[in-house]
């Protein structure tokens, strides 16, 4: 039972949080769809037991110590329980404010705040460092960390996450994109594409086989010069910069002519839709949040709405594959249907549906290296899946997971291999 | 607080990591899914029987109470902990041990999710016949503790059915197996009174189950009234003709309206009640099944469709499956309530309890297993408001005490728990709880398993 009157006066989370917290009927429903409970066990590594500590918190019957922070921030956000969850409560928003809350009590770590505050303001300064890296004598992670000079600063964690990623690529997608014409000879119309950081610095392939597509099916390709969409501020509670770089994409958006606006990292598409809630109702941006999102598409959407443009070729090789659901397609946006069917129309893929398709693959940003062994065990739940469906290729839908999944390959030898939906698109287009 | 020495023997037979003891993790553990609460003094996550028995030995040796839990989804507090205590975590328990096809057993551990068992079966062809509402994610030690049953239980009878044999440490923390791969085990019916025993008498280890091979087809109808009257005399008279559907599910106009406005099914919101009617067999046995019910319903003045393949058969059956999560969506808190009346009543009881719904001011919605009498009354109300949550307790107890005089009983399927003690006044006299409570000492003579459960103090 609620203590009289706290309600009242703990006022430092929103109302939106509390009344959200309250809606959790303790059903437990969240039990057998939430990965970090799926590996654990432990009732503070589900929604309910995130809930009950939130309200605990509120209730002043717990402190916002180190127990709570442990249960908070191992929430890998990918609500997986939102789905599942009777009264559909978010818990991404719940966790995303008290993390806000840790911040403005305890101090936000130095590393947290030189990415969200410097480097992901100043996109020039992180290409440059980044090329640095990729040019450096040590690869992967540790490279990039050093030349970071964040080294110490993620300590142990950077050695546990080294060869996560492989190798940085020699150019960015920007860098690639600009070299090039995007204006197909029979031109239908143009898609304005959001191109995501996962994709830009680590990807550019991914995106490079986006824009052909958009061209092939007709469409003229303007590249934004996008900030971040704010995504990792949001997941690790940074609520200022997360309004910073929404404010900063709404006035790019303000002027763009374009029949779609696309982008092919899933949890771009799935944050730009909640800018919504970070600008003010009834003002001038919030209209034009309204009118871009009405045009916003995953790319995998747009795939599907646009298939009767594709043009496959037949008769070669068939290879089977099957499909991870990113979680901010799959649970925030709830698209599930278009991935699969995009892939299903394709005439040489034999398509597989695999077990636990929407369960997360652990990789959540770079929650695999903030929470390496969690992460591993979910990934190596994954990885099983993955293999017992015997599939070449397992195509998904966000720079994120294919990171983590393509380290899954390599740590667990699965002889499987990682695309994006628009490069096996663009593989098979004639 | 559990003395030093205590924690240090647990973590000994457990291990470490799996003994759970700081104040916040001992205030994850106080609740389940009830408005129950009580704080345990310690977690311990067990893996084995044997774990399982050395905690019971420790426990009964240094006279501290513990009790069993699995996913702790209880609507009545079979799993809080209102005297403290060990809380004996099964739910990494949770393999299948062997299938045995051939004589129709799968034999299980207690922390495997009843929907795990059900997929698997499915696979081979067969059903385990108890299927409740809560199934993916209820753990079948829990089903078999509360003796659950589902909307299936209509044709196929509740858990106790379907339970062939049991492993158990006992409270005296020997390991015991009543029954196991065969139909019949002569002497006592231990493992018909485990059944429903809510982990007041043991803590299982091995589930020996019944598997059925799955029904050759079903049929799937959904009936629409005008008078909740009609609707709940149809039940009756569907069961008086001789037919026994698989499932018979009503809805009531709260739950139709807030199931149309939330989740995208196509029930008729004027309508005052629907039901779903579920008929399975051979291929051969559905039509003349089908044709009868329709006549019944008919009569009484409904409107009957029925659904062509199995995407409308889904379609059918959303609405039902949404329905308590679409109506929790309405307020912050619910109470399913949980009784039983016989079937003939429930004409007569649906009215009164909307009359005491009035008398109470509780906002409420109605579904029932209506084929057994089960009735759910879902609440609403903010738990924040102390005065609508003293309604909402008094409301449910006149509710209970109608049930009762009607004929009928306080708990269908979600158990007594801490909940519902006081009403087994209503149901039993003094003898016959002086027989449960001298039957509970014959196992229990310390009181330490899962104690301040069912049995009035
Ligand atoms: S967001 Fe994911 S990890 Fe967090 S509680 Fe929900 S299901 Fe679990
Ligand atoms: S499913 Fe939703 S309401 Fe139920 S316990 Fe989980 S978070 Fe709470």
């Amino acid at each position: 039972m609620p203590q009289a009157g706290l309600w009242e006066e703990y006022k430092v989370l929103s109302d939106q949080t509390l009344e959200a917290v309250v809606q959790c009927s303790k059903c437990g429903f969240c039990q057998p769809t939430c990965p970090t409970y799926a590996v654990s066990g432990l009732e503070h590594e589900v929604a309910r037991g995130r809930h009950q500590l939130v309200r605990g918190l509120v209730e002043g019957r717990l402190e916002l110590d180190k127990n709570l922070k442990t249960a908070l921030f191992q929430c890998l956000m990918c609500n997986a329980c939102y789905t599942n969850c009777f009264p559909k409560i978010k818990t991404d928003e719940i966790i995303a404010e008290v993390r806000n809350l840790w911040i403005r009590e305890k101090g936000q770590p130095a590393l947290q705040r030189y990415i969200f505050h410097t480097l992901l303001r100043h996109p020039e300064l992180l290409g440059r460092l980044l090329k640095m890296a990729s040019f450096g004598k040590r690869s992967g992670i540790s490279g990039l960390a050093q030349v970071l000079r964040c080294l110490g600063w993620y300590g142990k964690n950077i050695a546990n996450a080294e060869g996560l990623l492989e190798s940085i690529p020699k150019s960015f997608l920007r860098e690639r994109l600009a070299a090039q014409s995007l204006i197909p000879e029979k031109r239908r119309g143009k898609v304005a594409y959001f191109v995501g950081c996962g994709i830009n610095y680590a990807q550019p392939d991914v995106g490079y086989a986006t824009a052909q597509v958009m061209n092939k099916r007709g469409f003229e390709v303007e590249v934004i010069d996008n900030y971040c969409c704010g995504l990792p501020a949001y997941a690790y509670g940074d609520l200022d910069s997360v309004r910073w770089f929404v404010e900063k994409n709404i006035r790019i958006f303000s002027n763009l002519q374009a029949d779609y606006i696309v982008t092919d990292c899933a949890s771009c598409t799935s944050f730009l839709k909640e800018y919504k809630r970070f600008v003010p109702e009834d003002s001038e941006q919030q209209k034009i949040v309204k009118d871009f999102t009405g045009r916003l598409r995953d790319m995998t959407t747009w795939l599907y709405e646009t298939e009767d443009l594709a043009e496959y070729k037949t008769g070669g090789n068939t290879q089977t594959v099957t499909l991870h659901d990113p979680c901010h397609l799959s649970h925030y946006l709830q698209e599930k249907v278009a991935p699969r069917e995009v892939l299903k129309n394709i005439p040489a893929v034999v398509y597989k549906e695999l077990a636990e398709s929407d369960f997360c693959c652990g990789g959540a940003g770079s929650y695999n290296i903030a929470h390496y062994d969690v992460s591993m065990k979910i990934l190596k739940r994954k990885m099983a899946h993955v293999k017992n469906t015997g599939a070449q290729v397992l195509a998904t839908a966000c720079p994120a997971c294919i990171i983590q999944i393509s380290y899954g390959v390599r740590k667990f030898n699965a002889p499987v291999r990682i695309k994006h939906v628009s490069e096996l698109v663009l593989e098979n287009s004639e | 607080m559990v003395p030093k020495n205590l924690l240090k023997k647990l973590v000994k037979i457990c291990g470490r990591e799996n003994v759970l003891y700081s104040p916040t993790d001992l205030y994850l553990y106080e609740y389940d899914a009830s408005m129950e609460r009580g704080k345990p003094d310690v977690v311990v996550f067990v893996t084995s029987a044997q774990d399982i028995q050395n905690v019971v030995r420790l426990a009964v040796a240094e006279n501290i109470p513990y009790t069993p839990r699995g996913s702790a989804t209880n609507l009545a507090g079979g799993s809080v902990t209102p005297k403290g205590g060990i809380v004996i975590e099964t739910a990494r328990m949770n393999r299948i041990l062997e299938i045995d096809e051939e004589n129709g057993v799968a034999v299980v551990e207690p922390g495997l999710y009843n929907l795990q068992l059900q997929n698997e079966l499915a696979s081979r062809g067969f059903v385990f016949a108890p299927d409740p509402a809560s199934q993916k994610v209820s753990t079948l030690g829990g089903n078999v503790g509360m003796n659950a049953g589902g909307p299936h239980c209509l044709k196929y009878g509740v858990t106790v059915n379907h339970v062939l044999g049991l492993e158990m440490v006992l409270p005296d923390g020997e390991i015991a197996r009543f029954g196991g791969y065969t139909q019949e085990t002569p002497g006592y019916d231990i493992v018909g009174f485990m059944n429903g025993s809510e982990g007041t008498l043991g803590i299982f280890t091995k589930l020996f189950l019944k598997m059925m091979p799955a029904p050759g087809g079903v049929e799937t109808l959904l009936a629409d009234f005008d008078g909740i009257e009609q609707a709940a005399g149809a039940v009756s008279a569907i069961i008086a003709a001789g037919i026994v559907p698989a499932t018979l599910e009503y809805m009531d106009q709260t739950c139709i309206k807030t199931v149309v406005a939330s989740l995208n099914v196509d029930y008729p919101t004027s309508a005052a009640a629907v039901l779903i009617i579920e008929v399975d067999g051979p291929q051969w046995s559905l039509a003349p099944q089908v044709t009868a019910i329709e006549k019944i319903l008919k009569k009484l003045g409904a409107r009957v469709r029925s659904a062509r393949d199995n995407t409308e058969r889904d379609a059918l059956w959303a609405g039902r499956r949404g329905a308590l999560g679409a109506m929790t969506r309405l307020k912050p808190s619910v109470v399913v309530f949980d009784g039983t009346v016989p079937r003939n009543k429930l004409p007569l009881v649906l009215v009164q309890i909307d009359d005491i719904a009035r008398e109470y001011g509780l906002f409420y919605g109605t579904l029932l297993h209506a084929g057994d009498g089960n009735i759910h009354p879902i609440i609403l109300y903010d738990e924040r408001d102390e005065e609508e949550t003293q309604r909402v307790h008094e409301g449910c107890d006149r509710i209970m005490q109608l049930c009762v005089n009607e004929g009928g009983t306080i708990t269908g399927e979600h158990g007594v728990g801490i909940e519902k003690i006081p009403a087994m006044k209503y149901l039993f006299g003094e003898d016959e709880l002086e027989v449960m409570k001298q039957l509970k000492d014959v196992f229990d003579p310390q009181g330490l398993c899962n104690p301040g459960k069912v049995l009035p103090a």
